[in-house]
């Protein structure tokens, strides 16, 4: 059964099928918030919350929406509303996350490039996370961030100039 | 060279375009060097070992799905019953009989409520049961957690007549909670208990204060369902203020028209 016709089932008011999307999303959601530098709990927390947002919202789920990029925009907005949350004490937030990096991975090189990429502006991080540690496609990115395709390749091209500098800064 | 160097890493150039972009670092050294760098530090951010989440989200989604098919059926019990309560009210015959059956039902009500001792009231399982939930929502709602605190609103479906400390508790969540998703929950929950004026005053009340675009549209959607005139007020306000989104003017439009009808 594909992504979409099991988010259909849902919104349809087969709930059931909300466990078949459960299983295949929640580790790589889970991911997707552990690389952005969050501890092991608000992952696991914000991935809780992207699937009580979609069983609730369920109704706004049309035919002809690609899941993948339906979900990940929701991953992508609870993610901005946590920021928010905690934009009030900015540092505490970015060294719990260099806190929290070092604790969930233990691969140098990455934590390093990671440490290089938060240098980065906010829409250089997200494409390049997106396209490299997600494995999403252009034009899925575009479609998660509501830009055209061309400036997420301008975004990657340039964001990686920049993380290529800041990496050598740090190195 | 920006669309063309993206294209490359995706490995999507066509002939044509891996043609173009050879001519191009062919002819410019400083150009080829870079992308060669470019490459070789692309190909070094590899993907770290991804990490399983523990049981702990597995049991909070099911439990919330669980939460989720339960609301969903006593839904659908609803709209049968309406849709069987409309179908006796057009029938004349029934009518009569509706009349006589409601006399005699007052009147064995009213037999069995005098023999009734008051005392035992706490003796129902069923509200026994609510008072428990109700117990546990409050204490729940006090969570760290923001998912936590969703469930906790959810609670609050189970309980057929919520007193004042259950209402209160929902309308200081809309209206203090830091978190956007548990005062959605909240203004959703308030929707359930419409027929409830200090819900209904609550969420009137909060359109004036809330700032999130997708909570103003939810509590807009809300008004406009359950018909209450007086949320025109607070809605014109908003599309006369600047602060507002496009969209929620839009959304606000349509709903003042609707409640205007």
């Amino acid at each position: 059964m594909t992504d979409e016709a099991a988010m259909q089932s849902v919104a349809g008011g087969d709930l059931d099928k909300a466990a078949i999307l459960y299983e295949r999303y929640k580790r790589p959601l889970y991911n997707f918030y552990l690389r952005f530098g969050l501890e092991r709990d608000s992952s696991q927390d914000l991935t809780q919350q992207v699937f009580y947002r979609i069983i609730h919202y369920r109704s706004s789920f049309r035919e002809g929406y690609e899941f993948r990029t339906w979900i990940y925009r929701i991953a992508r907005n609870i993610y901005h509303d946590y920021l928010k949350e905690h934009t009030h004490n900015h540092k505490d937030l970015h060294e719990n996350i260099e806190v929290a990096e070092e604790e969930n991975y233990d691969d140098e090189q990455y934590l390093l490039i990671q440490k290089a990429l938060k240098k980065l502006p906010q829409e250089y991080q997200e494409v390049l996370t997106m396209s490299r540690y997600d494995e999403l496609k252009y034009e899925e990115i575009a479609d998660i961030l509501n830009i055209s395709v061309s400036l997420v390749k301008v975004r990657v091209h340039r964001g990686l100039k920049q993380l290529k500098e800041e990496y050598l800064k740090l190195n | 060279m920006e669309q063309l160097f993206a294209d490359y890493l995706e490995d999507k150039l066509n002939t044509r375009q891996k043609q173009e972009l050879e001519t191009l670092l062919a002819n410019d050294e400083a150009l080829r060097d870079e992308f060669e760098d470019l490459k070789a530090f692309y190909a070094d951010m590899h993907k770290p070992t991804e990490l399983d989440p523990t049981a702990t989200l597995d049991l909070g989604f099911y439990m919330m799905l669980e939460k989720e098919k339960g609301a969903e059926q006593k839904k659908k019990e609803k709209e049968q019953k309406g849709a069987m309560r409309v179908s006796w009210v057009n029938s004349p015959i029934l009518k009569y009989a509706a009349g006589i059956i409601i006399l005699l039902g007052i009147f064995w009500v009213g037999r069995k409520t005098a023999d009734k001792d008051l005392n035992d009231i706490s003796d129902i399982p069923s509200l026994r049961e609510e008072m428990k939930e109700t117990r546990q929502m409050l204490s729940m709602l006090k969570n760290e957690s923001a998912s936590e605190r969703i469930q906790a609103v959810n609670y609050s479906y189970d309980i057929s007549k919520p007193d004042d400390k259950v209402l209160e508790a929902l309308i200081k969540t809309l209206n203090t909670d830091t978190n956007i998703n548990v005062r959605t929950a909240a203004a959703e929950a308030l929707s359930h208990f419409g027929s409830e004026k200090i819900a209904r005053d609550a969420l009137i009340q909060t359109l004036l204060t809330q700032k999130e675009p997708t909570l103003q549209i939810t509590v807009i959607d809300i008004l406009a369902g359950l018909g209450d005139k007086r949320a025109v007020k607070p809605m014109q306000k908003l599309l006369q203020s600047t602060d507002t989104e496009d969209f929620v003017k839009r959304k606000a439009m349509e709903s003042v028209k609707v409640l205007s009808l």
